[in-house]
């Protein structure tokens, strides 16, 4: 390059910085609704482009019938990215938030759904029993979940299970029961069990062993309990948790009840634990899992024959169920965000999302026809979670941070290594507990 | 497309805007008197350097330990509240116990390896030292999470019984024993993840050793043998000692790198099975439980823990650099 060229270089990367420059402030103009019909602003954190294409299904809906607009903002990111627009005093006018923990975080700068005009009583005779308990702070409704997904569920290898006579318990001592029937007759091979089961998920490990005390809380204590219990009223080192441990002990930590023992539990990852049910014979027999889990399974696996699905079943009268879903919540005094909220779980609203064969989900409500799910699986969980006398929202996913995704997998985890005892373990969870006041919230 | 488009105009206008300051700098400069233009300019260069440290590293650090005088959203000031936690916390502790077993065990095994490998490879034809070498290098250029991943391959473990997909347990269970699960176990687990580690830096470590062994000057080694000294003699008494403040570089180098270890504990156990160290502990902390003030704490301790190898590494770096 020689010395003269050398001003017009700067000079021609002068222009193109400029340019940039303007170009990055023209777009993203306000298109905030000022237009004839109501707009509302949607953040949700939901992946996947099927899921996103059911959401869709039901916000159109929405557009339809009632002429408003709906400005959809999708976010990977969707908990960092609430958090500051909330604090930043730029809230979506409806958030879809997949804890009740989050929503709790930014509860003061929620509106409870009475207050911005949503009809919760309406909400609460239409929809399933506790739909509106996890996102209710302070005796306040903040959110009410749009659309879950079902945990208590039992898969076993159906042809399997038929030829051996075994038959699907119906409550669960005969669940205790079956299991040690099956641990008797698959004693000699050490690569077959009754149960399948695994918790490894990276750094999430532990997860499924908080699903297995909540869905057994529940059973065993009934749902008032399970609510004390989740929100620190009760401890965990009281006689009611402990107990649920126990229940958990004498199915994991039996050697000849579990797939490989505890090392087996705690080594196999969460999505692959359910591989030896498909194994000719069947390497177990019996795997407790969130619907979700379907997706993991062998693509030419069929339900029916294959495998099938049950309700985990429960102890007493009450049969409960444990869900984990999505809960949206208004921050926005904007009367379109009531409208869409309520749109979201009518019936209308609820045939459209889940109707949808993207959706993978289980509609809130009672009346919703489970002929209506896109495919047989999703129709028989729609048919037990409709059986259900109680829904409970996954627990863990309700207690602070340090306890729901810290110390309860932690804990459980070194307790299941053996390394030790139930005494320590229950100990070091309770401590871990925020005290009061300590316990993170939003300015 | 579209994104090379825009990573190459990002490159452009970054560096292009760049030389305009700089230019624009020099430019202003040049227009002062010659006096004050000698002086100013060596700060017109070498400023937007320190201001960009300062406001990178500096700040952030003091920062840091501002917070960690406050409580979880870095509002209310809580006094020594977040050291207590520091000094109490059960978790924190056998963290800390970890870090202190990986910063004596990795250094010492990876300056030891790489100490071996290049003293032995030096004893070989050119070809086969190259070949050798660079086997043990090899492992440097790939990213310690790339390497927990190859490596949970190694240790994986599978149901007694079934087929073994870890190459550990796979030749293991082929030799007659049962599965064992290498990650689990108290006993080992926390030095199957060290060795990582120490497969990662042996290289590093070889590489320095050996452009400082042959630094050895060859009339000192001659003198010793011809004064009957043996091969091992030769090693410890003459060549050691001359390449010390090497071995001490490379040892505190790597110890500095070991104190910040997160990504291997992270992607191997997550701290589980008493396999916790600091950063992970400082990781869960920040981003899962949202404690800005436990988390700066631990990053004040591993600061401060950090320093006097600095100072050590920094000090030995001179007099080495001063007898060259």
């Amino acid at each position: 390059m020689t010395l003269t060229a050398r001003p017009t270089f700067r000079f021609a990367v002068l222009l193109i910085s400029i340019a940039l420059a303007a170009a990055a402030c023209g777009g993203d103009g306000d298109d905030g609704g000022d237009g004839g019909a109501g707009s509302v602003s949607l953040l949700h954190g939901i992946s996947g482009e099927e899921e996103q294409a059911a959401l869709q299904q039901a916000v159109d809906a929405f557009e339809e019938a009632t002429g408003n607009t709906v400005q959809v903002e999708a976010s990977p990111n969707f908990e960092t990215v609430v958090l500051t627009r909330v604090q930043g005093g730029n809230p979506p006018d409806v958030g879809l938030y997949p804890q009740p923990g989050l929503l709790q975080r930014v509860q003061d700068d929620s509106i409870p759904l009475e207050d911005a005009g949503v009809d919760v009583a309406t909400l609460e005779s239409e929809l399933v029993d506790g739909m509106l308990t996890a996102g209710t702070f302070d005796d306040a409704v903040h959110g009410v979940v749009v659309k879950l997904g079902l945990k208590s569920l039992l898969w076993y290898p159906a042809d399997d299970f038929e030829e051996a006579g075994y038959e699907v318990p119906q409550t669960w001592d005969e669940l205790l029961t079956l299991t040690e029937t099956i641990a008797t007759d698959t004693e000699e091979d050490t690569t077959r069990a009754p149960w399948c089961i695994g918790i490894e998920s990276a750094d999430a490990t532990g997860w499924v062993a908080t699903d297995w005390i909540e869905d057994i809380m529940l059973r065993l204590h009934g749902a008032d309990v399970y609510d004390q219990w989740v929100n620190h009223e009760i401890m965990f080192d009281s006689p009611e948790v402990r107990e649920a441990f126990e229940e958990l002990e004498t199915i994991w930590m039996n050697e000849e009840f579990v797939l490989g023992g505890t090392t087996g539990i705690l080594q196999t990852p969460f999505g692959d634990a359910n591989a030896p049910m498909f194994q000719d014979p069947a390497g177990c027999f019996l795997h407790r899992q969130a619907g979700f889990i379907a997706g993991n399974f062998p693509p030419d696996a069929e339900l029916g024959t294959d495998y099938d699905v049950a309700y985990l079943p429960g102890t007493g009268e009450e049969n409960p169920a444990l869900f984990a879903g999505d809960l949206a919540a208004i921050h926005t005094d904007n009367p379109t965000a009531v409208e869409f909220v309520e749109f979201l779980v009518s019936a209308e609203g609820q045939e459209a999302w889940m109707g949808h064969e993207g959706a993978g989900s289980l509609s809130v409500r009672t009346d919703f026809d489970s002929a209506s799910y896109p495919d047989e699986g999703l129709a028989a969980q729609g048919e037990i979670f409709a059986s259900a006398d109680v829904a409970r929202f996954d627990g863990s996913d309700q207690m602070p941070g340090q306890v729901g995704a810290g110390a309860f997998w932690e804990e459980v985890v070194a307790w299941v290594s053996g390394s030790q005892d139930l005494d320590t373990t229950l100990q070091n969870i309770d401590a871990a507990w925020p005290e009061e006041g300590e316990e993170q919230e939003e300015e | 497309m579209s994104q090379i488009v825009s990573v190459a105009t990002a490159i452009l206008v970054g560096v292009g805007g760049v030389m305009v300051l700089f230019w624009l700098l020099n430019a202003a400069v040049e227009r002062l008197p010659e006096r004050v233009e000698q002086r100013l300019k060596p700060y017109v260069f070498v400023g937007p350097a320190l201001l960009v440290v300062g406001l990178f590293l500096l700040f952030p650090a003091l920062d840091t330990f501002r917070r960690s005088f406050q409580g979880p959203n870095s509002v209310d000031f809580v006094g020594l509240d977040n050291y207590e936690f520091l000094l109490t916390d059960q978790s924190v502790r056998s963290a800390i116990w970890n870090n202190l077993l990986w910063i004596v065990f990795v250094p010492a095994v990876s300056v030891a390896i790489g100490l071996a490998v290049a003293v032995l490879a030096d004893k070989l034809t050119a070809r086969w030292e190259n070949v050798s070498k660079s086997m043990i290098f090899l492992p440097m250029a790939i990213s310690f999470v790339g390497a927990s991943t190859i490596w949970l391959f190694v240790y994986a473990w599978r149901v007694p019984g079934t087929a073994q997909i870890g190459v550990l347990n796979a030749v293991w269970t082929a030799f007659g024993g049962d599965p064992i699960p290498w990650l689990q176990d108290t006993r080992f687990n926390d030095f199957a993840l060290m060795f990582i580690m120490v497969w990662l830096q042996a290289g590093f470590a070889m590489v320095l050793l050996s452009a400082a062994i042959k630094n050895v000057p060859g009339d000192t080694l001659e003198a010793a043998r011809i004064d009957g000294a043996s091969e091992s003699q030769v090693f410890w008494r003459v060549v050691l000692p001359q390449i010390k403040s090497t071995v001490v570089v490379v040892g505190t180098t790597i110890l500095i790198l070991v104190l910040k270890v997160f990504d291997i504990v992270f992607v191997m156990t997550n701290g589980n099975f008493g396999t916790e160290v600091i950063a992970n502990l400082f990781i869960k902390q920040l981003f899962t439980f949202g404690q800005f003030g436990q988390a700066a704490v631990l990053v004040v301790f591993l600061i401060v823990a950090t320093i006097p190898f600095m100072v050590i590494n920094v000090r030995r770096f001179r007099q080495e650099e001063a007898v060259r």
